[in-house]
């Protein structure tokens, strides 16, 4: 249960991985699509914003070229005039009574300019009390008009001044600003400045009217960036649109600084203790003072907040039915895989046959039940050939069986073989390395000699063992014909040699041994010299002549050679099979520790002696292969 | 001879009784500035040692100097330069405390890499109209640089027209009012790193009201000190208090900008920046302050020490 819980699944790796991108690709559009709608939002809104600047600030200015056509319309009769001082009230009167929107008007003159009339002279009418107009000189120490801005500035640009709005001093709290025009005399020395005041009570409701945005709230700062128009009048020319941010080092506060200061339009994003807020700025042309609209960012972003939230249902609906969809179709792909699996362990355990699932599409699944058909087909007839092969095998192992019973039936086994006899001990044993081996032995006594031979067939396995099964017939059956070991060797080597098309050899030594005497003779052929073994314990190999291996050249002229035995000695007789035993190390067995062993043994019985041979050669061997047959033949002479 | 007894025990009591009438006129509008006046008045401080001060503030063409001189002010707030040059040639005057020890002096222009006044030869440069610029008059008279000056009564709209290309301004006053207005200077010059660094804001009267009412100056100027002690210490306090007075005075001014010239006022009172006011004049800065006037004949004689402070013959 807890397996299959953890189990993975393709579908599943498919599934997740298609959910990652999917949700990644829907992300990056929607992201993508909400930040270019949020641009094209605050495009329009900026542009909303500025075009009702644009409405608002005309209004103004048309406003304030009315005073300014006011002045310029009076400014032609003052130099008219100027021989009766006190006529300059009625050119301010008259601006009054002609211009209904200009609060007060003024003529006002540089310092000293009547004798008569002293240092400050400046013949002024206002709307008093009930809108009645009223006339007073308003020179004098404590109102040293001629540092005032609205004189001062335009007198030293030497062009018409608006002065920055201000409270006027008349008690009535009402604020102000000034349009001054210099008037210069024929030799164009500057002489009076003709003055019109404006109230600006008007802007309050002009500009705090503009409806742009329902959370924004609209100001108006003059070039010193104070308030004319707040919606909290107390900040109205105390504070500037910077005082409460005062050491702030924003960017976007040195852009609006730096734009209100030059007259210039914009808009900035501020981040204000209270939130962001985007403020929308253009000059009023005529002033350069700035009207601004202060607008909330999360309500200029309402609309955007309201598409992200539509887009993020709309998107989740999207994934989900993606995720229904897409699982369905991976389902249906990868269920045959699974089909597939199920076979593939059917087929492991033995069912060759099992059917496949069926695949109606041209794909990679498709080739993928090709390739399973093949490989069923495949198996079927691997198997059949293996099941041939099998009982083939075990035929050739069963006859094998059968030939090492007969070739193993063809040599003497029972030991000791004369047990009647006192003058003679002797031991033999052939390993074959195979199920049956090219080595042999044999002997036989007749007329009280002993015939004894040790051979060894070129080769192994069946080849080696019928020319071994040949050469033991031929043994028996010619060697009680002959008396001497040399004819009987050229007798089987022209047996052998006649037909040996596969020129198959055989290395013997046949020895006859008179048993009264103790006189041996014998002839080698090409095979290793037996080892003489004296009742003394000294190992010595017998003189052999080489001669020639048996088979290979019929006719041969093998030379036999004799010696004297001497009572308690053994004649040890061995196969290259034992000095030639190799290890894993592929070292030899050796003819000195061969001759060492035979030294430390000589006291046994043949048959110890034997047993000791193989023990020893076994133990050299240390678990590796045999690859030689190996044959030991040790007789005793008593 | 018993009701002559009882009427002058009355007259002594009424007189006893009746606090000192003091007129304190600031040289300019309400503000912190002079928020130890106006902390040491609403307090009590005044009324604590007898005295009935009414705070009379100047108008803009007519300073605290012409009301001290004419009699409308008893005692009055001026800089250094000006008490010595009206002791010279006006008016003897008695320094009854120093408060600010340092110049506060700031040139500012629309003129780019200006280091010296040398730079704005020939310029039109802003000026106040009450004073205050006697050390630039002296480095233009000296340096022979034909500067425009040009009085004002507020520079910060003559900068901005273009009427002018620098401005005398105050650290504490007029320099915070155009960073208010979101106006950088394209440069900057500061009277105090340039060699002029002489004391400013101290309290005045005449000689002659000193020697008449010698325990009421004294008075005055212990409790002006108290109040300046707890300005030190209660600063948003001082401000409300300031705040009122410039509304009352109908004074366009804001809270920030007030806050920002009393935190400067404070720290130019300091003699060693860090350590506690002595709100006394340094004989030292005296001295050569008096030499430096000698020598550009700002003044016909020296002015003796311990006559101009504490008024002693």
């Amino acid at each position: 249960m807890t397996k299959k819980k953890n189990k993975e699944t393709i579908s599943g790796r498919l599934m997740g991985r298609v959910l990652i991108v999917s949700a990644l690709i829907f992300t990056f559009t929607f992201t993508l699509f909400l930040h270019m709608a949020a641009n094209k939002m605050r495009e329009d809104a900026t542009a909303h914003a500025h075009r009702e600047l644009s409405n608002t600030i005309h209004q103004i200015d048309a406003v304030l070229r009315s005073v300014e056509i006011a002045v310029e319309n009076t400014a032609w009769i003052v130099p008219h005039l100027l021989a009766t001082p006190d006529s300059m009230y009625n050119i301010t009167e008259r601006m009054l009574h002609n211009n209904d929107f200009i609060y007060g008007a003024g003529v006002a003159f540089e310092p000293d300019y009547f004798r008569s009339e002293g240092h400050h002279f400046s013949p002024y009418s206002y709307r008093g009390d009930e809108g009645l107009v009223q006339s007073k000189q308003v020179g004098g120490k404590a109102y040293d008009y001629h540092y005032m801005d609205w004189y001062q500035i335009p007198k030293l640009l030497d062009q018409p001044y608006w002065s920055e709005p201000y409270y006027d001093d008349g008690g009535g709290e009402k604020m102000m600003t000034t349009y001054s025009k210099p008037l210069y005399d024929d030799e164009g020395k500057l002489y009076a400045m003709l003055i019109a005041d404006l109230s600006l009570e008007w802007l309050t409701d002009l500009v705090g009217g503009i409806k742009v945005f329902d959370k924004a709230y609209n100001l108006m700062v003059s070039r010193n960036a104070s308030f004319i128009v707040h919606p909290n009048r107390e900040l109205i020319l105390g504070e500037t649109i910077f005082s409460s941010t005062y050491g702030d080092t924003d960017k976007s506060l040195a852009k609006m600084q730096d734009d209100i200061l030059n007259g210039r339009a914009g808009q900035v994003l501020r981040d204000n203790k209270g939130g962001k807020y985007f403020v929308f700025y253009s000059p009023v042309e005529t002033t350069q003072w700035t009207v601004a609209i202060v607008c909330p960012r999360s309500e200029l972003y309402a609309g955007v907040k309201t598409l992200r939230g539509l887009l993020i249902i709309l998107g989740i609906i999207a994934l989900l039915l993606m995720i229904a969809l897409s699982y369905k179709g991976i389902r249906k792909v990868v269920a045959p895989v699974e089909e597939f699996s199920d076979v593939a362990k059917k087929i492991a355990q033995g069912d060759f046959t099992a059917e496949l699932p069926e695949i109606r599409s041209k794909d990679e699944l498709c080739e993928l039940r090709d390739s399973f058909e093949y490989l069923q087909q495949s198996l079927v007839q691997y198997i059949d050939e293996l099941k041939a092969t099998t009982a083939n095998k075990e035929r050739i192992e069963s006859e094998l069986r059968i030939a090492r019973g007969i070739q193993m039936g063809m040599i003497p086994k029972i030991f000791p073989p004369f047990p009647e006899r006192d003058d003679l001990a002797l031991a033999a044993k052939l390993v074959p390395a195979k199920e049956v081996g090219g080595d042999l032995y044999d002997f036989f006594i007749e007329d009280e000699k002993l015939y004894f031979i040790v051979g060894d067939v070129s080769g192994k396995g069946i080849p080696a063992s019928l020319v071994m099964a040949v050469t033991c017939r031929l043994f028996r059956s010619v060697a009680s014909h002959f008396d001497k070991p040399e004819e009987i060797i050229a007798s089987l080597n022209d047996s052998l040699a006649d037909g040996n098309e596969s020129n198959m050899f055989c290395t013997a030594f046949l020895g006859v041994l008179d048993l009264k005497t103790g006189h041996l003779s014998y002839c080698n052929a090409g095979h290793n010299a037996p080892l003489i073994i004296g009742a003394d314990g000294r190992v010595a190999p017998v003189n052999v002549l080489p001669n020639l291996p048996l088979g290979l050249f019929g006719g041969f002229p093998y030379e036999g050679q004799e010696m004297q035995v001497d009572k308690q000695t053994m004649l040890y007789l061995f196969t290259d099979g034992v000095n030639e035993a190799e290890n894993n190390q592929k070292t030899q067995f050796g003819d000195l520790r061969l001759a060492a062993l035979l030294r430390r043994k000589a006291t046994l019985e043949p048959c110890d002696i034997i047993a000791a041979t193989l023990a020893e050669v076994e133990q050299h061997a240390d678990g590796a292969e045999q690859s030689d047959d190996i044959t030991v033949m040790c007789i005793k002479y008593c | 001879m018993k009701r002559y007894l009882c009427l002058i025990c009355l007259l002594l009591a009424l007189v006893s009784g009746y606090a000192q009438q003091l007129t304190f006129t600031p040289q300019w509008m309400p503000q912190s500035q002079f928020a130890g006046y106006y902390a040491a008045l609403d307090n009590g401080y005044y009324a604590e040692v007898g005295l009935d001060v009414t705070i009379k503030h100047p108008t803009a063409s007519y300073g605290s100097m012409s009301m001290l001189k004419d009699g409308t002010a008893n005692i009055i707030t001026a800089e250094l330069i000006r008490a010595m040059m009206a002791t010279d040639k006006e008016v003897r005057l008695v320094n009854l405390m120093q408060t600010t020890q340092h110049s506060t002096l700031v040139l500012i222009s629309r003129i780019k890499e200006v280091e010296s006044l040398a730079d704005l030869a020939g310029r039109r440069i802003g000026t106040w109209r009450v004073g205050f610029s006697e050390i630039p008059y002296m480095i233009d008279d000296e340096q022979q640089l034909g500067i425009e000056w040009v009085q004002f009564t507020n520079p910060l709209n003559l900068y901005i027209s273009g009427a002018i290309d620098a401005a005398l301004t105050k650290s504490y006053n007029e320099r915070v009012h155009f960073s208010m207005a979101g106006i950088t200077p394209a440069s900057e010059l500061r009277f105090a790193d340039m060699g002029y660094d002489f004391p400013e804001d101290g309290l005045y009267v005449t000689e002659a009201f000193y020697k008449k009412y010698p325990e009421q100056c004294r008075q005055f100027a212990e409790a002006s000190r108290k109040g300046w002690e707890w300005v030190r210490n209660h600063r948003e306090e001082a401000l409300d208090i300031v705040m009122k007075y410039a509304k009352a005075e109908k004074v366009p001014t804001n809270i920030y900008i007030q806050k920002w010239m009393l935190e400067a006022v404070l720290q130019e009172q300091e003699d060693v920046k860090g350590e506690a006011p002595s709100y006394s004049l340094s004989v030292s800065d005296f001295d050569r302050l008096n030499a430096t006037l000698l020598k550009h004949g700002y003044i016909a004689n020296p002015i003796v020490y311990n006559r101009f402070v504490g008024g002693k013959p």
